[in-house]
């Protein structure tokens, strides 16, 4: 039976990423959406706009809102895409079969949609921090943060994909926010909404940028109703593993859509 | 008895100025290819190529390399720094005549063009409807059949997810002084056919040779109009080629 899945990038990255993935799963007959997040891919908005996760999340939520009540998605998100698409699924929720995180950061239904991420961010060692570009916006009263990950960062995240594919990344990122508590608020995703529906996560074995260790933390926090592995996966599984990662989307779409 | 033949292998400095639509991202093949040669992806308007290329110490060198209407900013480059490069490389793309303004071959290029060749594309008239158009961005079926009509599945997925409207500065081509003979006729060219171009045809390709002749011709087969996608380690050589003779 026919799927419809939208597809959400994680930061600095844009639709472009999933370019491997969207042919491979048309061709099992699936429908696929690739979304731009506010700011990124060609997205025309400047980052200064986003003043809230909602501004972050918006094209998310006009492609959810453009289904019909009885239509439902496969949500997929990957890295720091998590926390806008958790978000999209606390406002959607009887619009999701399936929320899958792929290696990435979700939030749970206790504390900040930020938290998960602040927590990261928290981990990073002084050295790898010289890898990534801060700038900062907002007012005194609610400053607000970007962040660029730095070629070496990228590299690292990339360790295992093709080189290719590391270039077009380098040609392509674009500032992100950061997901802090000053742009998310300290309200939580709802239990009724977001907290209702079925999660999955994927974990990525060789992921460099978020540690393997991180990821079941992640889990661990808000536990998921599936854990999948891809274990030779870097940070960039839609990369490094594409038919392994299109393997697990359409297993999840057949048990949970 | 073993011998051991090392190659050495000359380093390049290249710069890729893109098309109509594209991006720097359109590159990212050739880009890894060319991984020992320095490479310079230079994205949309000429203003980032001519700080770019200002930026250059005083005897550096490049390899422009020019696809689509990025040949423009290409002649342009080579007029305002005709001592920083060895050679301009025409991928399937406008080479204008040192005579003419840019204009002159935009303009020819569209009365050219067989009634419904640009499909489902946008173009914006602020000229005026007698006027070449002043931007354009490929609809979806222009870029499955025409543009990318022998790419892999994925490169056209790619593309969808990131074309974009751009201006085609026709009214600011049609400056007299923007190339002359001295400066841009006086450096060296080569021109790279592609074979099966839909977008801009070899007939139309073959006319700007002959209008325009370079130092040399060099032809990939089966190229379609990408073929910085579609043969990537062909062109690559190519280039490198190329470089190492005009060195």
């Amino acid at each position: 039976m026919m799927k419809q899945y939208v597809l959400v990038h994680g930061g600095c990255h844009g639709a472009w990423c999933w370019y491997k993935v969207k042919p491979l799963l048309e061709r099992s007959g699936h429908r696929v959406t690739v979304v731009d997040l506010t700011a990124s891919g060609v997205n025309v908005s400047r980052v200064e706009e986003i003043q809230t996760l909602e501004d972050l999340a918006k094209p998310l939520l006009n492609v959810l809102d453009s289904f019909g009540s009885d239509d439902k998605v496969i949500l997929v998100a990957h890295s720091l895409g998590g926390i806008p698409a958790a978000l999209a699924a606390d406002m959607f929720a009887s619009k999701i079969s399936a929320a899958v995180f792929v290696t990435s950061f979700m939030p749970d239904t206790k504390n900040p949609p930020s938290y998960v991420f602040e927590k990261h961010v928290g981990t990073i060692s002084e050295k790898e921090r010289m890898n990534l570009e801060f700038g900062s916006y907002g007012t005194n009263d609610r400053p607000l943060m970007t962040v660029l990950l730095g070629p070496k960062y990228l590299e690292k995240m990339y360790l295992l994909s093709p080189i290719e594919d590391f270039e077009l990344a380098k040609a392509l990122v674009r500032v992100t926010p950061a997901i802090t508590s000053n742009l998310t608020g300290t309200k939580s995703l709802t239990e009724q909404g977001y907290g209702s529906i079925n999660r999955v996560y994927i974990v990525c074995g060789e992921d460099k940028g978020l540690s393997v260790d991180y990821q079941r933390w992640i889990i661990e926090n808000f536990p998921v109703k599936e854990v999948m592995e891809i274990k030779d996966a870097d940070h960039m599984p839609m990369f490094s593993k594409p038919l392994e990662l299109c393997d697990c989307l359409l297993k999840i779409a057949d048990k949970y859509a | 008895m073993q011998t051991q033949h090392m190659q050495q292998q000359q380093l390049h400095h290249f710069v890729f100025v893109h098309g109509s639509c594209h991006g720097a991202w359109c590159w990212f093949k050739l880009a890894a290819k060319l991984k020992g040669d320095k490479v310079r992806l230079v994205s949309e308007h000429l203003e980032p190529l001519m700080s770019f290329m200002e930026s250059l110490p005083e005897n550096e060198k490049v390899v422009l390399v020019g696809h689509s209407y990025g040949g423009i900013g290409t002649s342009l480059a080579m007029e305002r720094f005709p001592t920083k490069v060895s050679v301009g490389i025409f991928l399937s793309a406008y080479m204008p005549h040192h005579d003419s303004p840019p204009a002159v071959l935009i303009q020819e290029y569209f009365k050219r063009l067989p009634e419904g060749f640009a499909m489902d594309s946008a173009f914006t008239f602020e000229e005026g409807p007698e006027h070449p158009p002043s931007s354009v961005l490929f609809g979806t079926s222009f870029m499955k059949e025409k543009a990318y009509s022998n790419c892999q599945l994925e490169d056209l997925e790619l593309a969808m997810a990131l074309v974009k409207s751009s201006w085609l500065y026709a009214k600011e081509m049609g400056g007299e002084d923007l190339i002359s003979k001295e400066r841009y006729g006086s450096g060296k060219r080569v021109f790279i056919v592609c074979e099966g171009d839909n977008v801009l045809p070899e007939e139309i390709q073959k006319w700007m040779i002959s209008n325009y002749e370079p130092n040399e011709v060099k032809r990939i087969e089966e190229a379609g109009h990408m073929a910085m996608l579609t043969k990537p380690q062909q062109l690559s050589q190519l280039l490198q080629e190329i470089a190492a003779k005009y060195n």
